[in-house]
């Protein structure tokens, strides 16, 4: 390796490389092509520029392009020629570069003559092959969508579904597979176990949820209810009281007359039938009180309890 | 077995008849195919999954173990001649991450390289459908296969490779699934449903369709990168321009994350310099410039 590393250093060889010669030869045959295929592009270029400011699908241009290149994509596949070697107008703007790719459609008919089998002229039953009416991509506005685009999926495989069974059955080829017919599934039975499982399960979780929430509405509704009556107790408990009281002042100040207070009672009476008990006994408790006025009875210390408030 | 039963019914219809006339088993078959399915080393569970799904699913089809090279694929076509098949399906799994599919038809048929993304087996438990291990799907193929030339040669693929030939082997005779392709976005979608029939349509032949659809799964989403012209050889007649390689989606990425870091680290050191760059004037009225003496 040494020596052959020494070789190099003393003595250059004027001889060119193959690679060189290869290149040599591309510029020697470019140059005179170049020129030509410049004036054409220089033009075709131009043109191509007002489309592309014109038109929005950048495909445009590359097709253009592919189909120039046709022809030389038989002999060799990568043929560029670099930039600085073609003759550009001054104030052409720069050309996009394209991705040189290969788009031989005559080859791809060729490929595709030599594989196909007419279908056509074949009953439908050969190949069970529909094509569907409409093209899906025009179906979906947001191929991001996931509901959407399956939807698009699932409405074709439908269509296929409904006017392949048509087909079928007019050709007498059985088509419903008889509920006794038994055979290997693709999937184990094992699996569609587990897949039913879950089924389930995501249907109890679901009712469980929603009588949760109804359980946990119905409780706040009663706790409502419950705080009303409470209040509306101590309400009639305040009532009650007050009236004792503005009643005993009244007694006190001698105002007092038992049609006047009778009539108080019995408005009350026509209401509820609990607090007409209740005032049906502090009636009587009152009436016994103006009847001995010397002696007043103390109320219990229940009742005294709540006159501290 | 078949050939033992097919010798006996022979026997028993008519000796003067040695071949089968083509009316006796039905018209005159044309689509006979055979799949060889076949994966590189390097397969993830994933896809060794799927390569079994499409399997089950396809009873012409042959399994083989893993094949050694993912340089000399010529070996493919000598496989499929030793094995009579005229088809191949060829999964390449590159870095445990990259799946790609080649379809070819061996001997000179052209071949087909894809990029297998969005991949969700049978076995996901969001698949509640099922069909008959063998049965013949109906094919369902979008519009715009129609509209250009490798789309065309696209689909006479699928249906030769996807679509189960008539009186195949193992397949059986009712048929209770269709697969769907379309295109979307430069790429191949392709699902598989079941087909529920109700009662009163199954009944009833001449009754309104009530089909409803359950899916099977797999699930698969192909982006076309090449055509050869021969089989896992010759000229590139083919190229697909949107196609961006996974490992340069990779670099790019990295290059984004790095381009980020850069910016934060350039963002400290300025903070620093401004930092100490940026020092109060002196204050003629401060305390220790007051109080200096």
């Amino acid at each position: 390796m040494t020596e052959i590393m020494s070789k190099d250093s003393e003595y250059k060889s004027h001889t060119l490389s193959k690679k060189e010669h290869r290149l040599l030869r591309k510029l020697g045959k470019k140059a005179t092509e170049d020129k030509k295929e410049v004036k054409e592009d220089k033009g075709t270029k131009g043109m191509d520029l007002n489309i592309l400011d014109e038109s929005d699908d950048e495909n445009e241009v590359e097709d253009f392009e592919s189909e120039k290149k046709e022809e030389e994509e038989e002999k060799e596949e990568t043929d560029d020629v670099p930039y600085s070697d073609v003759e550009l107008d001054d104030d052409a703007d720069v050309v996009p570069h394209t991705k040189l790719t290969v788009n031989n459609n005559a080859a791809i008919k060729q490929a595709y003559a030599s594989i196909s089998i007419p279908w056509e002229k074949h009953p439908f039953d050969e190949s069970q092959s529909i094509m569907y009416h409409e093209k899906v991509e025009l179906e979906i506005k947001d191929i991001y969508d996931d509901t959407e685009r399956e939807l698009a999926f699932f409405k074709q495989g439908l269509d296929a579904a409904n006017e392949g069974r048509k087909k079928l059955l007019a050709l007498k080829v059985p088509f419903s597979r008889p509920a006794d017919y038994f055979a290997e599934m693709v999937k184990s039975d094992e699996h569609m176990e587990k897949l039913r499982l879950k089924l389930v399960a995501e249907a109890t979780d679901k009712k469980a949820k929603e009588e949760a929430k109804r359980q946990r509405e119905l409780k706040k509704f009663g706790k409502q209810v419950q705080h009303e009556t409470l209040q509306q107790r101590q309400k009639d408990k305040h009532d009650t009281l007050d009236k004792i009281k503005s009643l005993r002042k009244k007694r006190q100040n001698n105002e007092i007359d038992n049609k006047e207070f009778d009539v108080g009672v019995e408005e009350a009476s026509a209401g509820k039938e609990e607090v007409s008990r209740k005032k049906r006994r502090i009636h009587n408790q009152v009436m016994s009180k103006s009847k001995d006025k010397g002696k007043q009875q103390r109320p219990g210390k229940s009742k005294r309890r709540h006159w501290k408030k | 077995m078949s050939a033992i039963y097919r010798a006996l019914t022979q026997d028993t219809n008519s000796k003067g008849i040695s071949k089968p006339q083509a009316g006796s088993f039905g018209p005159k078959r044309v689509n006979k195919q055979r799949v060889l399915l076949i994966s590189s080393r390097g397969i993830v569970f994933r896809h060794r999954h799927l390569i079994a799904d499409i399997n089950a699913l396809l009873p012409h089809s042959r399994k083989e173990p893993k094949l050694d090279t993912k340089k000399s694929l010529y070996e493919l076509n000598e496989l499929a001649e030793m094995y009579n098949c005229n088809n191949i399906m060829y999964f390449e799994c590159r870095k445990h991450k990259d799946l790609y599919m080649w379809l070819s038809k061996p001997p000179n048929g052209p071949t087909i390289k894809f990029f297998v993304q969005n991949l969700h087996t049978m076995d996901e438990l969001d698949f509640t459908g099922n069909c008959l291990k063998g049965s013949r799907p109906i094919l369902s193929f979008d519009k715009t296969f129609e509209t250009e030339e490798k789309y065309q040669l696209m689909k006479e693929m699928f249906i030769q490779q996807f679509g189960v030939p008539p009186r195949a082997r193992r397949s059986k005779p009712f048929v209770d699934h269709v697969m769907t392709f379309s295109i979307l976005d430069g790429k191949v979608w392709i699902r598989n449903y079941q087909i529920n029939e109700s009662k009163e349509s199954q009944e009833n032949e001449q009754s309104d369709e009530d089909l409803t659809l359950v899916e099977i799964g797999p699930r698969l989403v192909l982006t076309p990168i090449i055509i050869l012209e021969g089989s896992f050889g010759g000229p590139k007649i083919f190229e697909n321009k949107q196609y961006i390689s996974p490992n340069v989606v990779r670099a790019q990425l990295k290059q984004q994350a790095a381009a980020h870091a850069r910016g934060r680290q350039q963002d400290a050191q300025d903070k620093k310099l401004k930092k100490r760059e940026e020092v109060l004037k002196a204050d003629p009225l401060a305390n220790d410039f007051l109080f200096k003496e």
